[in-house]
């Protein structure tokens, strides 16, 4: 993994027994870790060092996670990946609208978190991989608006096609529901879930995909879609 | 005289009118008795004048019949008596017929009053008979103290012809509360408030009021609703101008009707009350048994990560690789039991006791499924479920996690209860608007009679101990989320009588109509 070997990773959580083990596992696998134990000293510690990737816990005793995200993103676009925890799908959906770009739900694994962090940081450093795609059954070439399957060329209408984009520009990440909305249908469809159900099944018919064993675009009960280049996760 | 103005045939009249008429039959008597004479030579006039006493004795007051008696006597003497056209009489004889007639007249009247009386007081007896009868089957189908209530408005409304309020005193604070009224009603009428103010205070000072004399200067009529002292509530009644208070006929139905409208109200707070302890029993117990399954089904996986990871951390010189990696992995493993359960207790707390608002929004049922899968991979790698969904899968207007969660417990109980490497089946039908989601799998049955506790909250069967058993809370959650959503959860015998059938059957919403535009 050349892309992430001098990755620093900034690790914002109160809980000195998860920045041990975060901090632990992420050395071992030859990132660079800092730690802050809050708000402050985490937005403090990214002005002054900086960071490739931030890991934000959203539960944060001194500012709400939430809020550091907004002020983080007024001077900031590292990638931040949020840890939220289950149960709470709309704390997920605010903590990406305000500008997260993935999360994971507590307690989670190494190894998930990891497979979420080299999708960000390949994103950082990988430039373009995401307007081209290939895994030897699909095709889809984001620029030249062209997308072939087993060989044959299928048509996609707009909306599939502006669907399809934005997913793919957040490659391995969540897209949510209310980003989906508002991008394709504009601000009036907030509530309109139903809009976006039928697009993303027309969708996954024409790339072969199936919603009960996602291979391509996978669904997050209740936060959104995300699109899975990679099959590590 | 209480049957006075509606039983004589001269309604409306006093006694004037009455005796108006009983001196036009006496006039009456005199021109027909005139004309039988002159055309047909009749000469008992006698029998005239008692057919008319008769007729004016039936419909009119005693005094009115004598006067009129005397009437026909008087002008039967001056008319046809000799000497005519003077009161004088001849024969002694003829004065005693007259005399005897006009007392049989009398007495006839009198006594065919009294019947007819009978029959009209028995004909309104029976009509207050039936409408309290149909009064009391409304009340006895009430299930509690508001239809009961609005039961004895129509019924009130009906047998009176008036407008009525019905108030409630609240158990606690004695305080009235509005519960039925007629239409058009202003509900902070001061005349009714006044008249409830004074209804009230008279049943405070006096404890057996005669309720029906006062309050005639008001124009709401007030009665206690109450059974043995004790006031359940105030009938407030409002007539039409032209009768302005209650009708005396009618005292009696108002005061059967209230007497069974208060039986009613007392045994409906019965049995809210009943229910009240019951139910705080339940949550009573529930607490109880929360928190001795939370102490047991926590420590059990907290000691093996606190034991594992000190003979890790104090004994790692000694161990091998391999005993290493073993700890290592039941804290892990451990680790993941221990979220499962806290995701469960916190799960009940969403589902709660019953109403739980659930933010609803259009899924696919195979992306749930997607996700379902996903997320049991993470528990058990090697686990393979076999999905039979309909094609193309219904889309469901539903909480996506919530469902997800439902639909997880139940896998995760047929997993942890089959034996490994059985088949686990996920099927979902469509049945017109409601879609069947069938979860089954191989493992070893619920007996017929344990099929309805497995719901139970921390129901766990004798067989979970070789499993890892589990906090007995998941199917509980999952009837509760399916509950919530409109449906129910059953547990069905499996094909063959071989294992577990877990049915649930959610009603499916009509996806809007309205497509995106997609050009």
């Amino acid at each position: 993994m050349p892309h992430s070997v001098l990755a620093n990773i900034l690790i914002i959580d109160d809980e000195p027994q998860i920045r041990r083990f975060l901090g632990i596992s992420l050395r071992a696998q030859g990132y660079t870790v800092t730690e802050a134990g809050s708000g402050h000293a985490g937005l403090e510690n990214l002005a002054t060092t900086g960071a490739d990737l931030v890991i934000l816990d959203l539960g944060l005793p001194d500012l709400d996670g939430l809020d550091v995200l907004r002020e983080l993103r007024a001077w900031s676009s590292v990638p931040v990946i949020v840890l939220s925890v289950r149960a709470n799908e709309s704390e997920k959906v605010r903590a990406l609208d305000a500008g997260a770009n993935d999360y994971v739900t507590k307690p989670f694994g190494v190894q998930e978190l990891s497979a979420r962090m080299r999708a960000l940081l390949r994103l950082q450093t990988g430039g373009d991989a995401s307007s081209v795609f290939d895994d030897g059954t699909l095709r889809i070439d984001l620029g030249r608006r062209v997308i072939t399957r087993n060989g044959e060329q299928m048509t996609l209408s707009r909306k599939e096609w502006a669907m399809l984009a934005l997913l793919m520009r957040h490659n391995g990440r969540v897209v949510t529901q209310p980003q989906l909305l508002r991008e394709l249908w504009g601000p009036t469809h907030q509530e309109d879930t139903h809009y976006l159900r039928i697009l993303v099944a027309k969708l996954r018919t024409k790339l072969g995909d199936n919603a009960a064993s996602p291979r391509y675009i996978q669904t997050e009960a209740g936060v959104g879609l995300r699109f899975m280049a990679d099959t590590a996760f | 005289m209480r049957n006075k103005p509606e039983n004589n045939a001269i309604k409306g009249s006093g006694i004037v009118g009455e005796l108006a008429y009983a001196t036009l039959a006496a006039a009456l008597a005199v021109a027909i008795g005139m004309l039988a004479e002159s055309r047909f030579g009749f000469e008992e006039m006698s029998l005239i004048f008692i057919t008319a006493v008769i007729f004016v004795s039936v419909r009119t007051r005693m005094s009115v019949a004598m006067y009129c008696a005397l009437l026909c006597f008087l002008a039967y003497n001056y008319f046809f008596i000799h000497p005519r056209y003077t009161l004088y009489i001849a024969a002694y004889q003829g004065v005693a017929t007259v005399g005897i007639f006009l007392v049989t007249a009398l007495i006839c009247g009198r006594l065919a009053n009294k019947l007819r009386t009978q029959v009209m007081l028995l004909r309104s007896a029976s009509e207050q008979a039936s409408a309290l009868q149909r009064f009391g089957q409304r009340l006895t189908s009430a299930t509690d103290e508001e239809e009961a209530m609005q039961a004895a408005k129509l019924a009130l409304q009906d047998a009176l012809d008036a407008e009525v309020v019905l108030f409630s005193t609240e158990q606690s604070s004695g305080k009235l509360r509005e519960v039925a009224l007629s239409n058009n009603i202003e509900r902070f009428d001061p005349a009714l408030q006044s008249s409830l103010q004074r209804c009230m205070e008279r049943q405070k000072n006096d404890s057996h009021p005669d309720s029906h004399v006062e309050m005639r200067d008001l124009s709401w009529h007030c009665l206690p609703i109450s059974l043995r002292d004790r006031i359940l509530g105030v009938a407030c009644f409002r007539f039409p101008s032209a009768m302005p208070q209650l009708p005396s006929e009618k005292v009696q139905l108002v005061d059967a009707m209230l007497r069974d409208l208060a039986q009613a109200l007392a045994r409906a707070r019965l049995v809210h009350q009943l229910e009240e302890a019951r139910v705080q029993g339940e949550s009573e117990r529930l607490r109880a048994a929360l928190l001795s399954s939370v102490s047991h089904d926590l420590r059990s996986p907290l000691s093996t990560i606190i034991g594992s990871a000190e003979s890790l951390s104090v004994y790692r010189d000694q161990l091998s690789v391999d005993d290493q990696l073993a700890l290592a992995h039941d804290i892990h493993s451990e680790g993941l039991r221990l979220d499962r359960y806290i995701q469960n207790l916190l799960d009940m707390t969403r589902v709660g006791h019953g109403a739980l608002a659930i933010a609803r929004e259009w899924i696919g049922l195979d992306e749930i499924c997607g996700a379902l899968m996903a997320r049991l991979r993470k528990l058990y790698p090697a686990i393979s479920v076999k999905l039979e969904l309909p094609d193309p899968a219904p889309l469901l207007h539903v909480h996506p996690a919530l469902i997800e969660q439902a639909l997880f417990n139940v896998l995760d109980n047929a997993i942890r209860f089959s034996p490994s490497g059985s088949p686990i089946t996920l099927r979902a039908t469509q049945h017109s608007n409601q879609l069947q989601i069938d979860i089954s799998d191989l493992g070893p049955g619920i007996p017929e009679s344990e099929r309805e506790q497995v719901f139970d909250r921390f129901y766990t069967s004798n067989r979970s101990d070789r499993s890892g058993g589990g906090t007995g809370l998941g199917l509980t959650i999952c009837q509760g989320i399916i509950v919530a959503h409109g449906g129910k959860a059953v547990a069905l015998p499996g094909e063959h009588n071989i294992g577990t059938i877990i049915r649930m059957t959610l009603p499916l919403d009509i996806a809007p109509s309205d497509t995106p535009k997609d050009e």
